[in-house]
């Protein structure tokens, strides 16, 4: 083959070449990155020449090029120089429709589109095709591979080349076409020179958009209740459109583990209606415009799922279908759509800011209590009764002073008088008394030498008496000589005897003894004369000193009640004072020194919760980034069984009811069969149930036995991916949540210690004035006190 | 005379006649705090019988009102912590007896303590006297003096069964107004008869005290009319009175 020449006659070098079909191939154009050349493998017919001419004619006209890669320049060949290929937009980003709509596919290469976005990509589609039908062009061959969407969901049409259109007066017709896609009118006619009608398009659109939203299915792949084991194209022959309500009239019901019209709103299952239902072939299917305003309606009545954010569905309906489907044991359509499984990494940005502020915290001191300074203040002044009543107090008493004064001095006089008077007389009465006494000391005297004398005189008579006794008894004894000497002696010693004792006995009888004893009477007598008298004058004096203050006490008496009276009062009332300022003064030291106390409770609590809340949030922090280190624990533990969970997945989404899966010997029939039996994905497909199912015996069984180790071959675990990623994303989350629970707690912790010495500060601030009240108070009270005091002490 | 805040408080003791001609001090005493809000007021009439009743009378009084500030006043509402204060009292008369070597009965007195915050107020009793709260609109007394067994015989600090014998009222409600009077002035101020206070004797002497603003003559009159004859013709005992009215 020649090198390649453009429209302009240049060469145009090719790239390595990208794909083959069976009429060209794609390459690379290294000129432009933006480009895709095709090149026939054979020389075009003429035919086929004018259609490429008229096509690329168009590319400048119009919004088609926004819609599908329409070929822009020709390529010819160098030698010939006739049409060898085109030059079309290259779509970079861009996958085959299949890829969206096919669950197992869309999961691997659109894992973050939700049925929202297949709600999306079907209005942009049906878009497509109105501004394709409006420019008078038909797809023709829509089929899965034909329509390319973006990750953005941007929507192209390829293969233009195989376009209906009329051009220069003639119809260039669409000769290829895929069965499953061919309306029923067609199936099993001949392409070549077909003619084709909007109406054919418009069905491969809706089937497109069915796949879209109904997990992929075809319209109508469903449960078959009929007879024999018809082929999927004799299905849309016969227009057999699993969904609706009249579907159970054709044997056909809604394909199991699927969405059904309970799904979506009214209005688009009465689009699907007109476009699968019999009688759609007349004309009647909804048109690329009436798909595009219906699915915008529903793209807006679009809910997420409350319990998966990955599960998007119509709000007609309450419940999420998605979550029913998987409640049922059907597959997880959605499984992980919602991401998120973003793994979790601790804030360490964060918690290096917490840190900062909290060594940005200085450690404030604070100072004692202050001493209120001494005011000293002057007492306050008595009360004004008070006052008036001391006032009178004093008065009365001085008024009763001057009263009493000129009284007491009479008195006085009077008083010394009496006792001038009465000292006279007791000088006198003693000055009598000694003369007396030396009078009667004379007698007393004279007494005593008389009985002196008379005792001299009567121990001389005595001793001549006991002589005259003596010689009497003497001459007793000589009466035995004689008895008249005898008798003579005995008359002397009787005579003298008697004398004798005459004598002795009036001894002290005498004169002169009775002088004396006289003597001494009369001078006791005079001692008591003079007691006598002293003690009279005592009476005396008594008495008229008695007489002289009479007056004045009685003065003294009726003065003084009213002082008294006076001073009771004024020194309750001093008291009541005095006690009451006692007590405001101790209540008010009570409550300075309470205050002082509070004082430095505010500044230790201050001190305390100061460090206490450097080691809460230091703690805190290291809380936070320990969660690393359980996080990864954690995560282990999820891979180690998500892999036999996945492959279950896996198997689920491969369903029976999709007719893309082909089984030898197992068709559409058999397959109602065994959807009957419950048995409708790879995961149910097992030896032993099969084979309870009549019909189901050997080679059957082994066909279906087959395809399912051959959808478990195609099973690739993927840590990355397969990993729920829902219990991923709830395990982030839930290491997230903690991780902002914690810093919740850093900043409810952290912002009142920012604040605590500020808040310290206006407390001990707030102290002062009471604190300074208090200290007045007592100031006062104690001046009070004193004077108070005072008065007490010096009007007593 | 401490300087008032929240409350306008008149308050005096005055001897008795009969006193007077015995030769008898005065044997009433009185405190008043101001707590912020609250008011705590004492008043404690000594037994004429006891040698040295005033000297009871004002330790108790003067203990009252220290105990309550100490233990905060707002605290007094609660039954148990008046009982608490009651005790502490007694315990400071005894001792008071003790220093004085007397026994305590020479010391026996009675003993009112009202306590008033924003919205209620007690009364704890021992012996005669009463307690009235005005709220405004009226008057009324949360323990009604309660005659001894015999006349003259009352309930004492100092008796053994003091705690039986002291009673507590709790009055929920704003209160005002707050008269104390010692049973020299209960025939006066009280109407036994239908059991309630007696407007005529209360009603004058507060709106004195609202709207006359000099204290001194204030008091004056106020002492006047403690010693007025008709107040004297009607008793001999020492009388004390304090009111107390919130100031707006």
């Amino acid at each position: 083959m020649n090198p390649l020449v453009d429209d302009a006659g240049r060469p145009f070098p090719l790239g390595p070449e990208l794909a083959r079909g069976g009429e060209g191939a794609v390459h690379l154009v290294p000129s432009d990155p933006t480009s895709l050349a095709k090149v026939y493998l054979r020389p075009l017919a003429p035919p086929a020449v004018e259609k490429l001419t008229a096509l690329v004619a168009c590319a400048r006209s119009g919004q088609l090029p926004a819609v599908a890669a329409w070929p822009n320049r020709l390529l010819f060949d160098g030698g010939t120089r006739r049409v060898a290929g085109y030059v079309m937009p290259r779509l970079t980003d861009y996958q085959p429709f299949q890829r969206l709509y096919n669950p197992v596919m869309r999961l691997r290469h659109f894992p973050r589109a939700g049925w929202r976005s297949q709600v999306r990509a079907a209005r942009t589609l049906a878009a497509a095709f109105a501004a394709l039908h409006a420019a008078g062009f038909l797809m023709g061959d829509v089929n899965e591979g034909n329509e390319m969407v973006s990750g953005a969901g941007e929507v192209r049409l390829i293969d233009c080349d195989s376009f209906q259109f009329r051009a220069n007066g003639r119809t260039f017709p669409c000769e290829v076409g895929t069965p499953h896609y061919t309306p029923p009118e067609l199936q099993g006619w001949s392409l070549r020179g077909l003619v084709r009608t909007e109406n054919h398009d418009r069905f491969g659109l809706a089937v497109l958009v069915y796949q879209l939203l109904f997990v992929g299915r075809h319209p109508y792949a469903g449960v078959y209740r009929g007879p024999g084991d018809p082929s999927f194209e004799e299905f849309i022959a016969e227009y057999r459109f699993a969904q609706g309500p009249l579907a159970h009239t054709w044997d056909m019901a809604p394909p199991p583990n699927a969405p059904t019209f309970d799904d979506i709103p009214p209005d688009l299952g009465t689009l699907f209606r007109r476009a699968f239902e019999r009688g759609s072939d007349r004309g009647t299917r909804p048109t690329a415009a009436e798909w595009a305003s219906a699915l915008e309606r529903l793209e807006q009545s679009v809910v997420t799922c409350r319990a998966d954010a990955g599960h998007e569905h119509w709000n007609g309906q309450r419940q999420c279908v998605w979550c029913r489907l998987a409640r049922n044991g059907g597959p997880e359509y959605y499984f992980g759509v919602a991401g998120g499984g973003a793994a979790f990494a601790v804030d360490e940005a964060a918690l290096q800011r917490v840190l900062r502020r909290l060594a940005a915290v200085p450690f404030a001191e604070f100072p004692p209590p202050p001493t209120i300074p001494a005011t000293s203040p002057a007492p306050r002044p008595l009360p004004a009764v008070l006052t008036a009543l001391l006032e009178a107090w004093r008065l009365a008493r001085a008024n009763a002073e001057r009263k009493l004064a000129p009284r007491l001095e009479v008195e006085r006089a009077e008083l010394q008088a009496i006792e001038e008077a009465v000292r006279r007389r007791i000088a006198a009465r003693r000055r009598a008394f000694r003369d007396e006494c030396e009078e009667l000391d004379t007698d007393i005297e004279t007494a005593r030498e008389a009985v002196q004398q008379d005792k001299r005189s009567r121990a001389a008579l005595t001793g001549a008496l006991v002589v005259g006794v003596g010689l009497g008894l003497l001459l007793l004894p000589f009466g035995f000589v004689a008895r008249t000497a005898g008798l003579i002696g005995g008359i002397v010693a009787a005579v003298f005897g008697v004398w004798l004792a005459v004598h002795l006995l009036t001894g002290h009888r005498s004169a002169a003894r009775r002088e004396l004893s006289a003597a001494r009477a009369r001078r006791r007598l005079a001692n008591d004369e003079l007691d006598e008298a002293l003690d009279e004058i005592a009476v005396r004096r008594a008495e008229a000193r008695l007489r002289v203050t009479r007056a004045s006490a009685a003065i003294r008496e009726g003065l003084s009640r009213s002082v008294v009276e006076a001073a009771r009062e004024c020194r309750g009332r001093l008291l009541h004072l005095e006690g009451e300022r006692r007590l405001a003064g101790d209540l008010a030291r009570e409550r300075e020194a309470a205050m002082r106390r509070n004082w430095t409770a505010i500044a230790d609590r201050y001190r305390v919760g100061h460090s206490e809340a450097v080691e809460h949030v230091r703690r805190l922090t290291a809380e936070c980034r320990a969660l690393a280190g359980e996080y990864a624990g954690e995560y282990r533990q999820l891979t180690a069984n998500a892999e036999s969970l996945s492959r279950v997945r896996h198997l689920r989404l491969h369903s029976l009811a999709d007719e893309e899966e082909t089984i030898p010997l197992i068709g559409i029939g058999r397959r109602g069969s065994l959807a009957a039996n419950g048995i409708t994905t790879a995961a149910d497909v097992a030896r032993d149930r099969i084979m309870l199912i009549r019909g189901f015996k050997g080679g059957l069984a082994g066909n279906l036995l087959a395809w399912r180790e051959d959808v478990l071959r195609r099973f690739r675990f993927d840590p990355a991916t397969d990993v729920s990623p829902t219990e991923t994303s709830a395990l982030a989350d839930r290491f997230r949540s903690r991780q902002r629970e914690l810093l919740a707690e850093v900043e409810t912790r952290l912002e009142p210690h920012e604040a605590s010495a500020e808040r310290c500060r206006a407390a001990l601030e707030g102290l002062v004035p009471e604190l300074r009240l208090a200290a007045t108070e007592r100031e006062q009270a104690d001046a009070d006190v004193l004077l108070l005091s005072h008065h007490l002490s010096s009007d007593s | 005379m401490t300087a008032w805040r929240n409350w306008a408080i008149l308050g005096d003791s005055v001897i008795g006649t009969s006193h007077l001609k015995g030769g008898k001090p005065c044997q009433d005493a009185f405190r008043v705090a101001e707590v912020g809000e609250w008011l705590v007021v004492a008043v404690a009439d000594g037994a004429g019988s006891a040698s040295r009743s005033e000297v009871g009378s004002r330790v108790a009084c003067d203990e009252a009102v220290r105990w309550a500030c100490r233990a905060g006043v707002a605290n007094l509402l609660a039954e148990a912590t008046c009982r608490e204060l009651l005790d502490a009292v007694r315990e400071a008369v005894l001792a008071e007896a003790e220093r004085l070597r007397l026994r305590p009965r020479e010391l026996a007195c009675t003993l009112l303590v009202a306590v008033v915050g924003p919205d209620a107020a007690a009364v704890l009793q021992i012996g005669d006297g009463a307690v009235a709260f005005g709220d405004g609109t009226g008057f009324r007394v949360p323990l009604w003096p309660e005659p001894g067994e015999y006349a003259n015989v009352t309930d004492f600090l100092t008796d053994e069964r003091y705690a039986d014998a002291a009673r507590f009222a709790r009055v929920d409600g704003a209160v005002s107004e707050v008269a104390v009077l010692t049973d020299g002035l209960q025939r006066l101020a009280l109407d036994f008869a239908a059991r309630r206070p007696h407007p005529p004797f209360f009603d004058p002497l507060f709106r004195q005290l609202r709207d006359d603003p000099d204290r001194d003559t204030l008091f004056a009159r106020f002492r006047d009319f403690l010693v007025s004859p008709p107040v004297n013709a009607r008793t001999d005992d020492d009388k004390t009175l304090v009111l107390a009215t919130r100031q707006p």
